[in-house]
């Protein structure tokens, strides 16, 4: 099972009724989904307001998802239509420099070239937790650094992963864990005192 | 049980584990929690962190007031009927195709009669009268539908009652 099958596991049970279960997609993704908008629309209200209204389009247009393409891919396609409408209605024009591929979707990775729509409060929050996370990633043992490295920033598999590391499927499991949990503790006093903030 | 989140922030569960564990995480906030931090610590590694205000309540508060949005669950039997109903769909046509083009049923047990040579013969000197008299309403004319229904009618003008 990928990424693609979780998604789609989620998004049935939406379609069955489960309006929750909508959330744990919208928490999967809106970072990606506001750093895409971000390349539309530099005002960073706008982005989130843009960010929530894909968030509703897409729940609105749910019945007729048939799990032909990803879900991202998807989400993609109606986040780029809504900012396109919402500049079209201000008489802006979007920069044609944001026209990707929606093939391309599953692996945009946004990089440098976008802007930050954060305000200076949540930008000091990033930065906080940012430094928290390199700080922890610079403590992990040599194995477990790779392991997360080649998990979160290369998008590679467990099986890659445990090829690359010639080690078994398990092992890598267990070292993505391990990596995940030391970096949690580091990040949980931040995370409480930020408890009514959303990441 | 946190090991699990990780495998499904990963996609690297079964379809059976998934679902449990979405379920879970609809239900269990300690374990959305933690789901949540797994995701931010991907997101920190790869310079998607922006920090918003509570966009997941937003939404989700907002979702709530919207029409449930509900799917017919795909049968794994859709198959098999979409093939029968294909199939006759097919026979269907062929049936029809074969009717209008003079090859009904009935003609097929004409030609079957010609096992029988001096019957048929017999027989077919009696009924060709009948034939030649009705042959407007045989299928195998040359216009058909409506013509038997039709009814003519006609009125002069100038008359009183």
């Amino acid at each position: 099972m990928g990424q693609r099958e979780v998604d789609h596991g989620l998004v049935e049970r939406v379609q069955q009724g489960d309006k929750k279960a909508f959330g744990l997609l919208v928490e999967k993704y809106q970072h990606k989904l506001g750093r895409l908008i971000s390349r539309f629309i530099p005002d960073a209200s706008e982005i989130e307001d843009i960010t929530q209204e894909t968030f509703i389009r897409a729940y609105r247009a749910l019945s007729t998802f048939r799990n032909e393409s990803a879900f991202y891919t998807w989400l993609y396609r109606i986040g780029i239509n809504t900012a396109k409408n919402y500049l079209a209605a201000r008489n802006r024009r979007a920069p044609t420099v944001t026209e990707f591929d929606a093939e391309d979707a599953e692996g945009f990775e946004s990089g440098n070239l976008l802007r930050s729509y954060s305000t200076p409060e949540t930008e000091l929050m990033s930065k906080q937790v940012m430094q928290t996370v390199n700080a922890a990633m610079e403590k992990l043992p040599e194995d477990l650094r790779t392991a997360i490295t080649l998990r979160e920033i290369e998008g590679m598999t467990y099986e890659d992963i445990a090829q690359m590391m010639n080690c078994p499927v398990g092992t890598v499991r267990s070292r993505i864990y391990r990596a995940r949990e030391v970096i949690a503790n580091e990040l949980r006093p931040i995370l409480d005192t930020h408890k009514k903030k959303r990441w | 049980m946190n090991d699990e989140i990780s495998l499904l922030v990963d996609g690297e569960v079964s379809a059976k584990s998934a679902s449990r564990l979405i379920e879970r995480l609809v239900t269990d906030e300690d374990l959305r929690q933690e789901w949540r931090t797994y995701l931010l610590i991907g997101n920190a590694l790869r310079q998607h962190l922006n920090c918003s205000y509570d966009m997941t309540d937003k939404i989700t508060r907002q979702i709530m007031h919207e029409p449930t949005v509900l799917s017919p669950r795909r049968s794994r039997f859709r198959q098999p009927f979409l093939y029968l109903s294909a199939a006759a769909s097919l026979l269907m046509f062929v049936t029809g195709t074969w009717v209008v083009l003079g090859g009904s049923p009935f003609t097929a047990s004409t030609s079957l009669s010609g096992a029988l040579p001096s019957a048929a013969a017999n027989a077919s000197a009696d009924i060709s009268p009948y034939l030649l008299a009705h042959e407007e309403f045989s299928p195998t004319s040359a216009i058909q539908g409506d013509e038997a229904y039709v009814r003519s009618v006609s009125f002069r003008t100038g008359t009183t009652r």
